[in-house]
């Protein structure tokens, strides 16, 4: 072993990273997970869905005289992203945040290199990478002043607007950083972790 | 290299950074209520209801999982590290704070205003005493993260 090797198998067990491992049924575990991503997946779809899709009904003006359509208002691109935030709220994070969690715990050192549960995973991410970049994006129109008839109220408290957002970006944040670092971590060879007297677990990044 | 070491700590324990994640959506809805509480025009009472608000539902929520993602990360690992137990702390601080909040918000000052009815005071409270329920579970998940790795598995 050349001595770049052992600088770089010393260099590996310091950035070793450790996730929790718990005894709970590695089948039921895996299968809760997956129905927890699904069921954020799906409502992250429902909720691009109707960002594309939606349009305000058309207002019928009806009086004795007159009977007829008006101009419905239009939708800006930051009512389609406000939309887009009902289904990739707070609540698709924190779905996506127990599925991914459940993934990683019930996954056993055996079946590191599962392909399914890793494709599980993926999705989660994907998820999450919605609805930090949604959120993210309607933050940044709400600092920018930006007009819309589905976000005037929103503007109007602009402070406590932005703070609300706080909570997904911040959660599927987390969730991206937590799913990521343990990809690659299954990803990377395993040198360094036996008998290097880390936690069960631990595995290097 | 100060911000190298931060990142190198977030890398090596992403469950503790996704714990803290969670514990800020617990934070976010409750500071735009307190908020929102701050600039309202009226009495006290009307005043702290408001912002007893932003500490239930989903809010409550994040704080139990915080809670357990703290205590999942002082089982993993026999290293007791000075940030598990500041994160249990601030989780455990939350939790009470919320239990506080949610009792005074939707026990106490419904009772003292005589401008709430009854009925829609008993409509809401059934929900709000989930909340606090799984506040106070927060607050003890919290509670035995704190204590360290040898009480919490005891105790899990």
């Amino acid at each position: 072993m050349s001595d770049l090797d052992r600088f770089d198998d010393s260099v590996r067990e310091l950035r070793t990273a450790i996730f929790p491992v718990v005894a709970i049924p590695s089948r039921g575990g895996a299968i809760a997970g997956y129905a927890l991503v699904a069921s954020a997946a799906v409502t992250v779809a429902g909720g691009i869905v109707q960002a594309v899709s939606y349009h305000f009904p058309q207002p019928v003006q009806s009086s004795g005289l007159f009977t007829g359509q008006l101009n419905r208002p239009q939708l800006t691109a930051v009512d389609r992203v406000q939309l887009l935030t009902r289904g990739a709220g707070v609540f698709s994070a924190l779905l996506v945040l127990l599925g991914a969690v459940l993934l990683v715990v019930a996954s056993r050192s055996e079946d590191r290199r599962d392909s399914v549960r890793a494709g599980g995973l993926w999705v989660a991410a994907a998820v999450a990478a919605v609805v930090l970049v949604a959120n993210t994006a309607l933050g940044v129109a709400f600092v920018a002043d930006a007009r819309g008839a589905l976000v005037a109220g929103a503007v109007a408290d602009r402070v406590a607007s932005i703070l609300a957002l706080l909570a997904p970006v911040a959660i599927s944040a987390g969730v991206l950083l937590f799913v990521v670092v343990h990809l690659a971590s299954v990803a990377a060879p395993a040198h360094g972790t036996a008998g290097s007297g880390d936690a069960p677990g631990a595995t290097p990044r | 290299l100060e911000i190298d070491m931060v990142i190198d700590g977030v890398a090596r324990r992403p469950g503790l950074a996704l714990a803290g994640c969670t514990w800020l959506g617990f934070a976010a809805p409750a500071a735009v209520a307190v908020e929102r509480a701050v600039s309202l025009d009226g009495p006290l009472t009307s005043r702290v209801s408001f912002a007893s608000t932003g500490f239930g539902g989903l809010a409550s929520l994040c704080l139990v999982v915080a809670a357990m993602l703290v205590l999942l990360e002082q089982l993993s690992s026999p290293v007791e590290t000075s940030a598990v137990l500041v994160l249990a702390g601030v989780v455990g601080v939350s939790g009470v704070m919320a239990v506080v909040m949610t009792v005074v918000g939707f026990v106490v000052l419904p009772i003292w205003s005589i401008s709430t009815p009854a009925a829609a005071w008993a409509e809401v409270v059934p929900s709000y005493l989930g909340s606090g329920a799984l506040a106070a579970l927060a607050a003890m998940v919290a509670g035995l993260a704190m204590r360290g790795p040898g009480a919490s598995a005891g105790g899990a």
